[in-house]
């Protein structure tokens, strides 16, 4: 913490700073909201912002700053569980790629390529079209197709370090694949994967708030930045401007927290490569 | 008792294969290499860069494909390469490097792992302080003891030693080729050693090899072959190197 204070990466600074307070945020969100999201005050519709009611309210009289709160958790939770099944699965198929090599490495990039060569926010709408929708359908979905970049940046990083002499000589001293693969070659490469993880963060949260925008997000009863996005443009003009304007700030800021925090990670790691 | 061979390299040839617009070209490394290798012996291994000097040790270790036979009389050869950072897997602290082989060998309790590794930092002469040292915090002798301990320590008969030293300067040089000296006494290791400097050669070695694009010109017993020359290239070598050896040894 000291040295994050110290450091002049004012990238890493402000990222952490606003991921902070997003962080927190969130986790009040959890236990604590000024107001019931989903509770639907008719006498306060539209109302503008106030002491009351921090960022005003929507066209039903619910609070948008605690429909924020717990939007941004939703973002956060839906993200986080894309990313974590990208990374899971794409470390894998990155790892089995970048080590065997050959036909099989070929292959698996070849079926990445294809996967990569479609919008991915398009791609997510055929398939919920063609297999409908369930809660949490669009973690599944949109995990998938966050699963070749991971592969391809760790195949990558498997394809140098498996010419580096440290794993000729594991190799040497008779060690199997598996151990190579993770005791001597992934914790290597988890100083790439956490600025690359800190960006993967960053576009899951635009195609969450992207699908949640076009209505196939996650179910209505939750609360969505992309949804809200959606449901505040038909006030954005005479009605309720600062409904529009403070949902899209908090993506705003929730993106670019992150961009900031990956960039600062990125060149926090390229100084220890000096 | 008969001499035991530990290696018997017997007419080992590499090819390899550049393409060149859409034709495949073929490259000889080595061409016809045969030597033999006594248990506890060390042989220098001695030429200009791209001689196939590397090529050779990737053979004996079964890296690289070869045609020929190469004879190994003992189990997990080890070796030492020039570079001691890529050598060293940066995550890992010096304990749990010269630790690993022992747990890929196993049989062996952490307790009694750790009492090797203890032993082997001694021999290579570290102290206990470095064990929790990452290789980035080593300096180039330093992390070039540590590969030597990590290849000791699974107790192999045979190191091959690319360049070791090369990448050192002349005193940590000195440091590291008395090390060796002492290992072999200790372990009764034999050594491949693998230089372009003929001096380190001289000081190290028993038999040496000269190697010329891909064949050996030129071997025998060191002094033999440092004080009466027959191939020109070997003469040429040994002039240009601006041998010190002693008058005395002659």
């Amino acid at each position: 913490m000291k040295t994050l204070l110290k450091s002049d990466n004012w990238y890493l600074k402000c990222g952490a700073f606003i991921m902070a307070v997003i962080l927190l945020t969130v986790l009040t969100g959890l236990f604590w909201t000024p107001y019931d999201p989903n509770y639907m005050d008719t006498s306060a519709r539209l109302s503008s912002p106030s002491f009351a009611h921090l960022f005003g309210t929507d066209n039903f009289g619910r609070d948008i700053f605690s429909r924020v709160m717990q939007g941004l958790g939703t973002s956060f939770m839906v993200s986080f569980c894309i990313n974590l099944i990208g990374l899971i699965i794409g470390t894998i198929v990155g790892a089995a790629a970048g080590y065997s090599g050959g036909l099989f490495d070929d292959v698996l990039m070849r079926i990445c390529d294809a996967i990569t060569a479609f919008p991915s926010v398009m791609l997510a709408l055929v398939i919920i079209a063609v297999i409908g929708r369930g809660d949490m359908d669009i973690i599944w979905i949109l995990g998938t197709l966050f699963i070749p970049s991971y592969a391809r940046m760790v195949r990558s990083e498997f394809v140098q370090q498996k010419s580096c002499n440290y794993v000729r000589m594991a190799r040497l001293m008779g060690a199997k694949p598996l151990r190579i693969i993770f005791v001597h070659i992934l914790p290597n490469i988890y100083k790439t994967l956490l600025p690359a993880a800190t960006i993967g963060f960053n576009n899951a949260v635009l195609a969450e708030a992207s699908m949640s925008f076009l209505g196939i997000g996650v179910s209505a009863n939750r609360p969505s930045l992309g949804r809200m996005l959606n449901e505040s443009q038909g006030f954005l003009i005479g009605g309720a401007p600062w409904y529009a304007a403070f949902v899209g700030f908090s993506i705003v800021l929730l993106v670019m927290g992150l961009a900031l925090l990956g960039e600062g990670l990125q060149a926090e790691q390229n100084r220890g490569k000096k | 008792m008969p001499p035991r061979y530990i290696l018997k390299v017997d007419n080992v040839s590499n090819t390899y294969y550049e393409t060149v617009g859409f034709k495949k070209v073929a490259k000889p490394v080595l061409e016809s290499v045969s030597f033999d290798m006594l248990k506890g012996q060390i042989i220098g291994l001695v030429g200009e860069s791209g001689s196939g000097k590397s090529t050779l040790a990737k053979c004996i270790l079964g890296v690289i494909d070869y045609t020929g036979t190469i004879t190994l009389d003992t189990k997990n050869p080890q070796m030492v390469f020039q570079d001691s950072t890529s050598s060293l897997n940066p995550s890992m602290t010096v304990e749990r490097i010269l630790e690993e082989p022992l747990i890929i060998r196993g049989g062996m309790t952490k307790g009694e792992r750790m009492k090797k590794v203890e032993e082997a930092l001694d021999a290579v002469g570290l102290s206990m302080e470095y064990a929790k040292s990452k290789p980035g915090e080593l300096s180039g002798g330093q992390r070039q003891r540590v590969c030597i301990a990590a290849a000791v320590i699974s107790e192999p008969e045979l190191v091959i030693l690319d360049e070791p030293v090369s990448a050192l300067d002349v005193t940590i040089q000195a440091q590291i080729l008395e090390l060796l000296a002492k290992l072999r006494k200790k372990y009764n290791l034999s050594y491949l050693f693998i230089s372009h400097d003929l001096n380190v050669v001289y000081q190290l070695c028993d038999y040496v090899l000269v190697m010329r694009r891909g064949k050996v010109v030129e071997q025998g017993y060191i002094d033999k072959v440092y004080n009466h020359p027959e191939h020109e290239y070997t003469k040429a070598l040994l002039e240009a190197s601006e041998l010190i050896i002693k008058s005395g040894e002659n």
